[in-house]
């Protein structure tokens, strides 16, 4: 019964824990390039119960399965979903978006994103609501991290930089503004992240780590950003199932502690 | 529990987008006012280590680590340099600019010129010092020509006074047609970064921009499609009254969405502290 309490302890953890999942989405329904995440829970692996010092035969001697015993909750996962979120027309003239290319089977997770030059990592982003840097006139995003250009291969080249020409053109040029010797084949792209289920989200609606594919699939929208993929009712769903959740695990707890004090109370008058 | 404070931040990102629609919808007939607009950035991720143990995890999709955030911040507000619309009126002294550029004024303060500021609200006035007449602005701002002086209008005759394409102003003295002085427009690269809002309706250009990314009109090819200056006419605000309205709904509903999940949050931290009692 005690083991009922942490059970039921495990229970309110993981649901507040869910319950800051959730309201992170809310809090971010309005984020440019942002998506969503999901909660995944898994239970406790079971825990297989043997009666030891039987009173036939000692310690060890012929042991005896009692069963199985579950232990309880926890928040293993939490998940971004990838899915496509919806686009808008934009004032911005440097406003981009991406549109990724048709799912494949063996591939399920493949997403193209904008590489940032985040510190000297590079980085991810669906946000392409880019600006241009005061001084440099480099491309840069609304958070002032570099966009990366990427070479006909879809592959981020991380020293160079975009400028932006008084025209609204781009010149492709290494970090200190000289001409870049590849500019030619250069270009403001995309990069396709293999599994996006093995990046980490950052902050700021970047992503970092993830395996770079060999070629990109995603297509740039000129004039649109990409809005958050955040679905409210879905929340507001999610958020009323947590909290029930959590009441329900209240509630065990609490008939667990008065069946307890019954327990302390045998024998009193 | 972290979600109240998320919600919490959620709340104030809603609150500021709410407090720029309100400003943009207030100076929906304000003459050449820029829209602005908020941006938001999703806050840095708490990671939560996990043993790499999680590898082994049957179903498991994502590597070791569990990230959660902490919730929504306001990135900066921007404006939106969008040609308005342009009015027609009938006063002289009104002038808009149809494409990308911006009349320049002195701003002042006590009497010696601090800077200059740049202004798409072209619905100039005359300014009177001492016994002498200058085109201001709204604010009482010189208006400059291309050597960067106050346009003095004295004893010419308004009525009379015309302006080209080019921004050259001529107007009669005494019945007789004169050259007066040309506008100073200019062509801000990038106003959305080079640029800063400096009072009403004025921007002032960022500290250390080169000096080349604000040019006159007059060193501007043609291909880069110099701005024209249309007398009679005033360019309007460009906030798009309809979009501002569907915006502000979809704030106020996040907002409240927000403080649901902070009540929700709240609740639950209510139930754990009747667990015992109650």
């Amino acid at each position: 019964m005690i083991r009922g309490l942490y059970i039921a302890t495990s229970g309110l953890l993981s649901n507040q824990r869910m319950q800051d999942v959730v309201s992170n989405n809310i809090a971010n329904a309005n984020t440019v390039g942002f998506k969503t995440d999901t909660g995944v829970f898994r239970s406790f692996p079971e825990e297989l119960l043997t009666r030891i010092n039987d009173s036939q035969g000692g310690v060890g001697a012929d042991r005896k399965t009692l069963g199985q015993l579950p232990s309880g909750t926890t928040l293993e996962e939490v998940l971004p979903r990838f899915i496509q979120g919806g686009l808008a027309d934009s004032d911005n003239p440097h406003a981009r978006a991406v549109v990724d290319g048709p799912p494949t089977a063996d591939e399920p997770f493949r997403r193209s994103y904008f590489p940032v030059s985040v510190g000297n990592q590079t980085m991810y982003t669906r946000d392409g609501d880019f600006k241009v840097q005061a001084l440099t006139n480099f491309l840069v995003t609304t958070g002032g991290d570099v966009v990366l250009p990427t070479n006909a291969n879809g592959q981020p080249v991380a020293d160079a930089r975009i400028r932006v020409r008084p025209d609204g053109q781009y010149d492709f040029v290494t970090q200190q503004g000289q001409p870049h010797p590849n500019a030619a084949q250069l270009q403001l792209g995309v990069v396709d992240i293999v599994d996006s289920t093995q990046m980490q989200k950052y902050g700021e609606t970047y992503f970092s780590g993830g395996e770079v594919a060999a070629q990109s699939t995603g297509v740039i929208q000129q004039g649109k950003i990409e809005q958050s993929n955040v679905d409210l009712a879905q929340s507001m769903v999610s958020m009323i199932s947590v909290s029930r959740m959590y009441e329900a695990n209240q509630r065990m707890i609490r008939t667990l502690d008065s069946t307890l004090e019954k327990a302390t109370s045998v024998g009193r008058l | 529990m972290r979600s109240l404070s998320t919600a919490a931040s959620g709340m104030a990102a809603q609150q500021t987008r709410l407090d720029t629609i309100g400003h943009n919808l207030a100076n929906v007939n304000t003459t050449g006012f820029k829209a602005q607009n908020v941006q938001f950035k999703d806050m840095l991720y708490a990671q939560f280590q996990q043993k790499p143990l999680v590898d082994d995890i049957p179903g498991r999709v994502s590597g070791p680590g569990l990230s959660i955030g902490h919730g929504v911040l306001v990135n900066g507000i921007g404006n939106s340099f969008a040609q308005g619309q342009l009015q027609s009126t009938t006063l002289p002294l009104d002038f808009a600019l149809e494409g990308d550029g911006f009349f320049t004024v002195g701003i002042f303060e006590n009497g010696v010129q601090v800077g200059e500021g740049f202004t798409r609200a072209g619905a100039f006035k005359i300014g009177m010092d001492g016994q002498d007449a200058y085109l201001v602005d709204g604010q009482g701002n010189p208006v400059l020509d291309n050597q960067r002086n106050p346009i003095n209008l004295t004893g010419l005759d308004i009525d009379s006074l015309q302006v080209d394409q080019r921004g050259n102003i001529q107007a009669r003295r005494g019945g007789v047609l004169e050259d007066v002085a040309t506008l100073s427009v200019v062509r801000v690269d990038n106003p959305e970064t080079n640029l800063r809002p400096q009072g009403v309706n004025t921007f002032a250009a960022v500290e250390g921009i080169p000096p080349n990314a604000i040019r006159l009109i007059t060193a501007l090819t043609p291909a880069e499609q110099p701005p024209q200056v249309r007398q009679y006419m005033v360019e309007m605000s460009n906030v798009d009254m309809a979009k501002s309205m569907t915006d502000m709904i979809v704030a106020q509903r996040l907002y409240s969405m927000n403080a649901r999940s902070m009540q929700t949050a709240d609740q639950m931290m209510g139930m754990a502290n009747n667990l015992r009692n109650g």
